[in-house]
């Protein structure tokens, strides 16, 4: 009973499942160092933030919240993929001049040394 | 023993002992025309040994290749292949605005024109083209940052350029912002110099694209992020790249006339 319940409600809702998209946002030397975020498409909340590194240097990114000051970074070795989770509260906004995603007050970085 | 002798080192007029890098504009290239294929026009031709690099600004989508073409047939840009670039940094600002700096080195034949070939068809696009060449020799990429974000002021993570001996580093600086070109520029702070700008315009605001280049050469190791000020309000992305010259050579024996005489032993 309970599941037809729940099917019933999620054909009468009709709400979309929110999915987690990951989004590269920096490819440094060629794609030897990759940085990603993952962000939830209808929270918009920026989840994770991810290295792939295969140069043979160090691979760092940061994400920083400026009117929070809420900020975090990660650093991958050679050869090293890292993944952190972030805090609340690192999210994408709505950018009112043409719908589209806008990142407000987040400004993600990144370098190859 | 009884060597004597005396160096005279001839000036050597145009053959400098220490290194350095020059920096010259190359061209510019806008267009609004949605196409998976984006040329530059014509570009001069340049030192032999020389290094183009390219800022490419656009709506987000995968860069296939870039390349240098000879422009016997121009337009378009189908000449001969002269030298593929290699992608040093790319960034996105995602939904909204995607940089990156390509870079070709010790090309032999530095002209035809620039062909962007993207995996898929993009509307909005700019790009700058810029001449670095280096006393010491062909230069190499080294180091690369980057940032995104929204508003009037752009910045990267920081990076360290430490020169070879005798010789310069070379930075380039690439914004690229959602807007038109007609907005203000801002103000380059690192990389020190303002570059080549290039843009679309028309429609909405969002509907365009500007690439702002900004460079700089130092002789000594410098630690610094990229920083633009006071630009319109956009949404941003923001690439840092560094090349280095190779370390200056001593005195080649063609550079050395010798004189003197042997004295007999005593």
């Amino acid at each position: 009973m309970q599941s037809i319940r729940a099917l019933l409600l999620l054909v009468i809702g009709g709400t979309a499942q929110a999915a987690i998209v990951a989004s590269q946002i920096a490819s440094l030397n060629s794609g030897a160092c990759r940085v990603e975020i993952d962000y939830n498409d209808t929270t918009l909340a920026i989840a994770r933030l991810r290295i792939v590194n295969t140069s043979a240097r160090v691979c760092a990114a940061f994400v920083k919240h400026t009117i929070s000051l809420v900020s975090r970074s990660l650093a991958a070795q050679p050869g090293e993929t890292q993944t952190l989770n972030l805090p609340n509260g690192i999210s994408f906004s709505i950018n009112p001049d043409d719908g589209s995603l806008s990142l407000g007050p987040v400004w993600l970085g990144a370098k190859w040394e | 023993m009884g060597v004597r002798q005396t160096l005279a080192v001839l000036p050597l007029l145009g053959l400098p002992l220490w290194g350095a890098i020059t920096r010259a504009v190359r061209g510019t290239a806008q267009s609004k025309t949605a196409a998976a294929v984006f040329d530059s026009d014509s570009i001069a031709a340049s030192d032999v040994g020389a290094s183009f690099v390219i800022v490419l600004a656009h709506d987000p989508a995968t860069i296939s290749s870039v390349e240098l073409r000879d422009d016997a047939i121009t337009p378009p840009c189908d000449g001969n292949l002269v030298a593929t670039f290699a992608k040093n940094v790319e960034t996105t600002n995602t939904g909204n605005v995607q940089i990156s700096v390509w870079s070709a080195h010790n090309l032999s034949a530095p002209d035809g024109c620039v062909k962007v070939t993207f995996a898929t068809s993009v509307v909005a696009k700019a790009m700058t083209i810029s001449q670095l060449s280096g006393t010491n020799g062909a230069l190499v990429f080294d180091t690369s940052a980057t940032g995104t974000g929204t508003g009037t002021d752009a910045s990267t993570a920081s990076i360290t350029c430490a020169p070879n001996s005798g010789a310069d580093c070379g930075w380039i600086g690439g914004v690229g912002t959602e807007g038109p070109v007609e907005d203000t520029a801002g103000t380059w702070v690192n990389p020190n110099n303002a570059g080549s700008r290039s843009g679309t315009t028309g429609g909405t605001a969002v509907s365009n694209i500007t690439a702002s280049e900004g460079y700089e050469i130092d002789s000594a190791s410098v630690t610094q992020a990229l920083s633009k000020t006071g630009m319109t309000s956009r949404d941003w992305a923001a690439v840092l790249a560094t090349y280095k010259e190779p370390a200056a050579g001593g005195l080649t024996i063609k550079d050395v006339h010798m004189r003197g005489r042997v004295a007999a032993p005593r």
